[in-house]
């Protein structure tokens, strides 16, 4: 069990996570989003060895790397502190003084530079509420091979604790994840590196550490602030090109493609830079957006659906809209001037996009009954959020799930349901209205984010929540670097396996959902639907299709749909038999305009 | 609403053969709503006409594409006057009315039609629309519970059901309702089943003639 | 007389095919035929008027691919969309063949080079679009 802070006791809000490898990012990034500063601190430069060498596979992991590091070093809220490790933890949970001391140099010549500095080097002390220790590989030279638990147990060592590991919960109840000094908490330490276990162990020490210094969440981070965004309305399109120089492996294509590019309508900049997905490339783009005086971006990374939110921050922070910037696929050095061309075709029609946002409830529904479902309800009932815990089927039986039954009976801020059949659902990520029926009754409940425990039924239960469900009869994720979310946004899966697994997932989703449940106000996509009042005869065609019943007709008597309920499917658009409604972000005007480029007809 | 339905393209190509400049005229109204002739139509023709005549002749033609808000208003028409006159054919895809109009307008340049127009009826969603309304000029559907016998019975009777009847079935057509049957049930449920007793003289078809045209007195003007 | 090399034109989503649609080995017959894809929010947005677009440019075929739809209805909208406009297809006399929707994985990259290869098979037989063999004949 988390120990809970003596009352009046003073509480940091900030988490010092030792280990920027994938479960270490995770955990900072879930920890800052749900209003934890965090202090991120790594004995290599993170990111260091990035060779390629390995296949598809080593690609996919550089880029799950890269992307998750691109996102710490642009969260204002979380400190990255390269080349340091922990030389003592004192002090008690919620208010520890961590000492850092630089790391033992890697190599002989850092060694030598490192002896001669030795002596002037101050150790630097920090405020933390919590410790997570999260030994993993950020380089993929260390992957191989890699002993966690040996490292962990270094750590344990060093810092006086034992590790609690993944075992069974027995009487005594050991949490996964915990250590015996509280306050102190162990991810990644499993034993497995696959990607998906460090990044759902990093969300599961999150939610411990959350849960420990929620009373004081907020208390440390900052909202990041922007500069003024441009106004590009009345300018002529002005294009930057950026290409990841991997995929130009072959240095005359390279400068084929680059030369081919400079000449595009519209194309003022055009520029190679390594490794894309870096922060130092980004940084460039950013002082290329200012120097050239560029209003629209064209990236061409590996992954660009994993890194075009970090680029979207990048474009934002260099004052240009966030919707100004075209990620197309990757491209073989083959195609890549093609590919470019109709680039550049779409970016030329891009417009900035208003910003759409959505008032959080602050609660929370979770449906299921098993252990995963049970402690992702206490874990953020303990965080301080109300929760619904709905259990449709009947209640588990086994004795780790009685002995969280109880806790929830104790837990004054989960309002149980039982036997309960979910009826209707409506509402987007921050804002949904379920009606359930239980013992006769109808309860209208409203909520922020929907966890589910996987083994509810499927089939009913997607349809109604409007879960995307693949062929295989699994829940859609939205990316692999998100293990459980779900690909409609706002709601969470946990759940499976043996007893500690499920106690792992059910917490990790809970501080995924906390993500969502500390903002007042969420940001949603602008890529929505908007009607042109003008042109709208309120013929009901597009209220009729909308799968999630967007459209209304208002008071004005044309149809009107709210931004934050559009998921921007396009169907509505395509019905239109007026052509009243554009699909921001994915228009007539720009598939027609990179149909035209990638036929070369002069349009 | 007015429902049509567009033409093949075989039919529409044949119309304007040897013409090398067209104009495809779209109608935002009715049309459009039972996604036959609106913009979105009008850009589907455009693609097919210049492809069928390319795959015909080899030969390029010129098609432009306007829609106006509605064909059968000449203020509606009259901004595209002068846009229309370069051109050697229009292809109208309003319904038949937009059609005559566009063609009185134009006078010396041919209008064709590019759907068909079909029947009054309703919207039902999920692109499903349903004639409900034959225009008789006399309307009967206060003595019917409102279910229209003209428009539903095969036969247009206002007497019926005929002796064909079958469980509730139309003899001419098995998969259709009777639509005595269907008058009898509601007005059952209206407590107006007396209603059903009701004789409708033969009709008046002079009551009706065609064209017909209608003058409100409180509006005319002299 | 140059080999024909088809020109592909893929509308995939962003999220079922869209990001690694020559990933997993781009098979040596993709790489010379043209594969372009455009790629949208949601296969519901693609309408008639498009693809129609796509073959009157000059394209040889078009493959409309998308998964698990993440907006519920966007694939079987698209199907109804791509049904239609085959069967306008086969009123102009262009073979419906031409034109493919493909449901795939993301997850399967290998999926979508399938049906790419596929489509691509076929064109080779059917020959390029009859439009540019039109042109040559005028």
């Amino acid at each position: 069990m988390v120990p809970k802070i003596e009352h009046g006791k003073k509480i940091t809000a900030a988490v010092l996570v030792a280990g920027a490898g994938i479960a270490g990012m995770q955990a900072a990034l879930d920890l800052a989003e749900a209003g934890f500063k965090v202090y991120l601190v790594e004995n290599e430069e993170p990111g260091r060895k990035r060779s390629a060498k390995g296949g598809a596979a080593a690609r996919g992991f550089l880029c799950s790397i890269s992307s998750k590091l691109l996102a710490v070093q642009l969260n204002n809220n979380i400190e990255l502190i390269e080349k340091a490790r922990i030389e003592g933890i004192d002090g008690v949970a919620g208010n520890f003084r961590v000492l850092l001391g630089s790391a033992a140099p890697s190599s002989v010549k850092d060694k030598a530079a490192a002896t001669k500095k030795n002596a002037a080097e101050k150790l630097r002390s920090i405020a933390a509420g919590a410790v997570i220790f999260a030994p993993g590989f950020n380089s993929l030279a260390a992957s191989s091979g890699y002993d966690f638990q040996a490292e962990l147990q270094a750590h344990a060592e060093k810092h006086g604790f034992s590790i609690a590991g993944t075992t069974m919960i027995t009487e005594k109840e050991r949490l996964p994840l915990a250590t015996s000094r509280p306050g102190i908490f162990a991810a990644g330490g499993s034993g497995a590196p696959a990607v998906r276990d460090a990044l759902i162990q990093g969300s599961c020490a999150a939610a411990l550490a959350a849960e420990l210094l929620s009373p004081a969440r907020g208390a440390l981070v900052r909202e990041k602030k922007y500069p003024a965004e441009m106004s590009v309305a009345a300018d002529e399109p002005s294009i930057g090109i950026f290409i990841c120089r991997h995929m130009l492996s072959v240095k005359k294509a390279a400068e084929g493609i680059i030369a081919g590019a400079q000449k595009m309508n519209a194309a003022v900049h055009v520029e190679a830079l390594p490794e894309l997905c870096s922060l130092a490339s980004l940084k460039r783009v950013q002082e290329a957006i200012e120097e050239q005086g560029l209003n629209r971006v064209v990236a061409v990374t590996c992954n660009p659906e994993a890194h075009a939110p970090l680029y979207q921050e990048a474009l934002a922070e260099a004052g240009l809209n966030r919707y100004l910037l075209e990620m197309p696929d990757r491209v073989s050095a083959g195609h890549a001037l093609d590919v470019l061309r109709m680039a550049v075709a779409r970016t030329r029609k891009l417009e900035p996009l208003k910003e759409v946002t959505s008032d959080v409830v602050q609660s929370g529904l979770v449906i299921g009954s098993g252990v995963s479902a049970l402690t992702a309800a206490l874990s953020l009932a303990n965080q301080g959020f109300e929760i619904y815990l709905v259990e449709q089927g009947p209640s588990d039986g086994s004795d780790a799930a009685r002995s969280l039954q109880k806790k929830v009976a104790g837990q004054n801020k989960i309002i149980l349901f039982s036997h309960a059949l979910i009826t209707s659902f409506a509402g987007h990520p921050g804002s949904y209205v379920t009606t359930i029926t239980v013992n006769g009754a109808a309860e209208v409940l409203k909520h922020g984010i929907v966890i589910i425990e996987t083994g509810q039924a499927r089939d009913t239960l997607a349809a109604l929540l409007k879960i995307p469900v693949a062929a295989d009869g699994s829940y859609v994720q939205p990316s692999a670097l998100q293990p459980l979310d779900l690909a409609c946004g706002g709601m969470f899966a946990c759940g499976n396996g043996d007893v500690s697994n499920s106690i792992i997932q059910g917490l990790a989703a809970a501080a995924r959902a906390a993500t969502i449940l500390a903002k007042r106000e969420l940001v949603l996509s602008s890529i929505v639907a908007v009607v042109d009042p003008e042109r709208c005869v309120a013929c009901l065609t597009c209220v009729r299709e909308c799968p999630y019943h967007a459209p209304a007709i208002s008071e004005e008597r044309v149809s009107f749909i709210e931004p934050a309920e559009c998921r921007g499917c396009g169907i509505c658009v395509s019905a239109c038999p007026r052509r009243a409604i554009e699909l921001k972000h994915c228009t007539d005007e720009q598939i027609l305009a990179e149909l035209a480029a990638c036929m070369d007809v002069r349009s | 609403m007015i429902v049509a339905q567009r033409k093949g393209i075989e039919e529409v190509k044949k119309m304007v053969e040897g013409k090398s400049r067209i104009l495809i005229a779209g109608c935002g109204t009715c049309v459009a709503v039972c996604m036959a002739g609106g913009e979105r139509e009008v850009s589907i023709l455009a693609s097919m006409l210049r492809m069928a005549v390319k795959l015909d002749s080899g030969r390029d033609i010129e098609v432009a594409e306007i829609t106006m808000e509605r064909q059968c208003d000449r203020e509606f028409i009259e901004p595209f006057d002068k846009q229309m006159r370069e051109y050697d054919a229009v292809i109208s895809t309003a319904c038949g009315i937009g059609v005559q109009f566009l063609a009185d307008f134009l006078g010396d340049i041919p209008v064709v039609p590019g759907v068909n127009t079909k029947f009054l009826g309703s919207n039902e969603g999920g692109g499903t629309w349903f004639e409900r309304c034959r225009a008789c000029g006399e309307c009967v559907l206060g003595e019917t519970g409102g279910i229209c016998p003209i428009t539903i019975c095969a036969k247009n009777l206002l007497n019926g059901p005929c002796g064909g009847t079958n469980k509730g079935k139309c003899e001419v057509d098995k998969d259709k309702d009777c639509a005595w049957t269907l008058i009898y049930q509601r007005l059952e449920k209206l407590g107006a089943l007396d209603n059903i007793r009701k004789i409708f003289p033969p009709k008046n078809y002079h009551a009706q003639t065609h064209p017909s045209r209608m003058i409100h007195e409180a509006y005319k003007k002299d | 007389m140059k080999k024909f090399e088809p020109t592909v034109i893929a509308f995939s989503c962003m999220f079922c095919a869209g990001c690694e649609p020559v990933a997993a080995k781009p098979e040596k017959s993709m790489k010379a035929a043209q594969l372009k894809v455009i790629r949208l929010h949601c296969l519901g947005k693609i309408n008639s008027m498009h693809v129609l677009k796509a073959f009157e440019n000059g394209a040889d075929a078009v493959l409309v691919a998308g998964g698990a739809c993440r907006f519920m209805e966007g694939l079987a909208v698209a199907q109804k969309q791509i049904e239609y406009t085959r069967k306008l297809l086969e009123e102009l006399g262009i073979e419906p063949q031409r034109l493919e929707l493909v449901p795939v994985n993301q997850a399967e990259g290998k999926t979508f080079n399938e049906a790419v290869e596929g489509i691509i098979k076929r064109v080779r037989a059917l020959g390029p679009n009859p439009l540019m063999k039109a042109k040559k004949a005028a």
